[in-house]
């Protein structure tokens, strides 16, 4: 055991000799105190580790001083023995109630005593440990919870944010932790309707949330480039399922509101039944009807969604699990029986979502929540009662590019081993009409370049594919074509017109190769193989025009958008 | 008051386990005991003449307390007995009892002096 | 809660029962079900008569389950969910990922 110092109170002098020997002689440094009073001041300027007060003293008696002791001690832990010879219980209990932490009787024995240094002494060495500890723990949380603060403001910035406080949305969201597994997103589309995604992700708290920033990354940018519902789910659900482990995953409703059209689209995955209550009270039940986002491939993913009219004044409810979930001090959920009684018994629909709201509240009243309670509501209403606050969505939508051409020509060596689709869809994207379409356009992109590139550049014939054999060998060639390619070109035209509600935008392609035979195609023979070996049919059904021109290695596509109406 | 006189008037295993702590200081902490005896002894007879039961108390209560310590149990003990009484209110009629403490007091002296000399 | 895993006697089928609460604080003792098992079994089967709810950290551990089993080409069985769980599992679409029975 190291050595400490001793405070030895005692008004009788031989006693305290003994006493101080013993503890010299066990190593330890001593201070001398004759009464209470004395004590106390040593205490203060000596600072010792242990104190052996004497009951009874004059000036000031044992129990006084160690009162007073304890107290400059503070949260130090400074252990008092009492010196003793009461027996009595009362005597002793008045030493513990002074604040002493045990006893010592005389005449002394120097082993006993030594036990009990001993054991003070590793107590307070445990005590200091824990007060160590209890500081890092503090000092950890201080920080751990700064850090919250700031990651919640961003994350509320991201997650809960967009046009949630517009006139035709009411929402409630209460955060179980700081952060919550749910997300709540609403944003206005530059065409002018909206889009509003509800997610609840596996947990709770920090996990829960770091996905969630993705999500709302994905919402909000595509949703202002004028991407569709189903592109963004499709986005959100292969982002998700990339980056977050097997396991965790995110139930999600999206809506797609058009104003314009009294419509809605809606697409579930593991969220509860979602209603949409017209004004006549007439209540259309939509269940989800796919997995949660982030648990499937891209080719697995089910983009199908639910398409409904929806008149002014219909609304459309839609929640996470946890108002049905929501438990009372009896453990019992409130469920969707709980929901739909509300709902059956509101008379005023102005009311519904705070009936709602206040109902579930009542039931968990007196209980600890246990899962995140999300829910909101969207009414259909006149576009021109929502103020559009981000003016710049409508001024995009109309001015970007719109009166302009150009073209790309690709030579041999870059089209060895470039694609080129993603450059040249990422430049039609620059046209906010076009972004909606863009599966469409990179699929006319993608037939028209491989036809170029497969048939015009390198001169190989469609006709090979037609069998499995062929197939192989088709590929095999092309790779080897490809990749001793010397001469050749594959040039990309765009002309892009603006139309009263909308926008033409005419794709020419042109290849260096000898062209085809394509006058009876253009007077749509589908007899031919080599027309169906192009994907000829499968452009044309996307475009309002396509067709050949000069000696058959140019073509033209004719592609219309309009303003949704 | 037998099992007072069986106890051992200077216990000589205290003794000599005092002389093994204190060493070279032994003869000290016996003249020292025996400076503070006289204070202690004093105090007792001042108090009982004063009639002050709580000065009386705390006289005897430090007074056992040291000579449990050098090993005057007998001593040790007629104090606690005064203590006791002291505590209790009851000092008319002990000045038998006092008597025997001061006496006693007298034979541990000679005992202690010898002890200190040797 | 509690979860204990059971073999067939020829090895080939694991079967899990849950019971009590389906939630996180499972999380150890249902992987470990099917992870400290020497056997590679062909197919799974979670019991479900004694679980009295299911959480959606529930259905993450099924979806490991799942990938542990070889995922999309699992076999795996659900069986003897109360109507609450078989809600809980139709509200998510599993069925489109496992057997419920």
């Amino acid at each position: 055991m190291d050595q400490i110092k001793v405070l030895v109170a005692d008004d009788n002098e031989s006693d305290r000799m003994i006493l101080s020997t013993i503890l010299k002689k066990q190593g330890h440094q001593v201070v001398q105190a004759e009464n209470g009073q004395r004590a106390v001041e040593l205490f203060t300027s000596e600072q010792p580790h242990l104190v052996l007060m004497d009951a009874l003293m004059p000036e000031m008696d044992g129990f006084e001083a160690a009162r007073l002791i304890k107290c400059l001690a503070g949260e130090d832990l400074i252990p008092i023995i009492f010196l003793t010879s009461l027996r009595d219980a009362s005597s002793l209990a008045q030493c513990l109630d002074a604040g002493g932490d045990d006893f010592l009787s005389k005449p002394y024995n120097r082993v006993i005593l030594e036990a009990k240094i001993n054991a003070f002494q590793r107590m307070r060495q445990m005590h200091k440990t824990l007060q160590k500890q209890r500081d890092q723990i503090a000092a950890n949380n201080s920080y751990l919870l700064q850090e919250q603060r700031v990651a919640k403001a961003v994350f509320d910035n991201v997650a809960h944010s967009g046009c949630l406080d517009a006139p035709n949305i009411q929402h409630l969201l209460s955060p179980l932790a700081v952060f919550n597994g749910d997300v709540l997103l609403a944003a206005r589309k530059p065409s002018g309707g909206m889009h509003i995604l509800l997610g609840d992700f596996t947990g709770h708290g920090l996990p829960a949330a770091v996905g969630a920033m993705p999500l709302a990354e994905i919402f909000y940018g595509m949703t202002t480039k004028g991407f569709g519902m189903t592109d963004i789910l499709r986005e959100i659900n292969l982002k998700l399922k990339s980056i977050l482990p097997v396991g965790v995953f995110c139930c999600a409703g999206m809506v797609d509101l058009s104003f314009r059209k009294r419509s809605i689209s809606v697409w579930l995955g593991g969220v509860p039944n979602c209603y949409l209550i017209r004004t006549n009270g007439e209540r259309e039940v939509l269940s989800s009807n796919h997995l949660p986002v982030g648990v499937l491939g891209r080719r697995e993913f089910d983009d199908t969604c639910y398409e409904l009219t929806m008149e002014l004044g219909d609304r459309f409810y839609l929640w996470s699990d946890g108002i049905h979930e929501a438990r009372n001090e009896n453990n019992e959920m409130y469920g969707e029986d709980r929901l739909l009684s509300i709902i059956d018994a509101n008379e005023n629909q102005n009311m519904l979502f705070s009936e709602i709201r206040d109902d579930v509240t009542e039931h968990i009243q007196n209980s600890s929540r246990d899962d995140d309670i999300t829910m909101l509501e969207v009414m259909m209403v006149e576009e021109s009662a929502l103020s559009f606050e981000n003016a710049e969505f409508e001024a995009g939508a109309v001015s970007g590019p719109t009166d302009w051409s150009m073209k790309y020509r690709f030579g041999a060596v870059t089209l060895r081993d470039f694609n080129p689709l993603p450059l040249l869809l990422h430049l039609l994207m620059e046209v906010p009409g076009l972004r909606p379409h863009s599966g469409t356009l990179y699929t006319m992109l993608a037939e028209l370049f491989s036809n170029a590139l497969e048939h015009g550049v390198i001169g190989l014939s469609s006709r090979l594919k037609a069998s499995p054999e062929g197939f192989a060998s088709y590929y095999e060639e092309r790779q080897k074509r490809l990749a001793s390619l010397q001469e050749g070109f594959v040039e990309f035209e765009f002309v892009h017109t603006p139309l009263p509600d909308g926008g033409e935008l005419i794709i020419r392609v042109m290849d260096s190769g000898k062209g085809f035979n394509y006058q009876k195609h253009n007077t749509n023979d589908t007899g031919d193989e080599d027309f169906h070996g192009r994907g000829i049919p499968l452009v044309s059904s996307l475009c309002q025009n396509l067709r050949y021109v000069g000696c058959g290695n140019q073509v033209e596509a004719c592609f219309e958008w309009r303003r949704e109406a | 008051m037998n099992d007072i006189a069986a106890l051992p008037r200077l216990d000589e295993v205290v003794i000599a386990e005092l002389k093994e702590i204190m060493e070279e200081d032994f003869a000290m902490l016996l003249e020292t005991w025996l400076q503070d005896a006289v204070d202690r002894v004093s105090a007792i007879d001042g108090s009982f003449a004063d009639k002050n039961a709580e000065a009386l108390r705390e006289a005897s209560h430090s007074f056992k307390g040291s000579c449990s310590n050098i090993g005057a149990a007998r001593l040790s003990q007629l104090s606690a007995v005064v203590e006791q009484k002291a505590r209790d209110g009851q000092i008319d009629g002990i000045e038998d009892l006092l008597q025997d403490l001061k006496s006693e007091y007298q034979a541990v002296k000679v005992l202690v002096e010898a002890e200190v000399s040797a | 809660m509690s979860i204990w895993a059971s073999t067939s006697q020829d090895g080939r089928a694991l079967t899990i029962n849950i019971e009590g609460r389906f939630d996180f604080s499972a999380h150890q003792d249902f992987r470990e079900s099917y992870e400290k098992t020497d056997m590679d079994p062909d197919e799974y089967c979670v019991d479900m008569k004694d679980t009295t709810y299911l959480d959606s950290s529930a259905l993450g551990m099924l979806l490991l389950l799942r990938d542990h089993a070889g995922g999309d080409s699992a076999n795996i069985k659900i069986v003897n969910c109360n109507p609450d769980v078989k809600k809980i599992l139709t509200i998510s679409n599993f069925e489109q990922l496992f057997r419920i029975d």
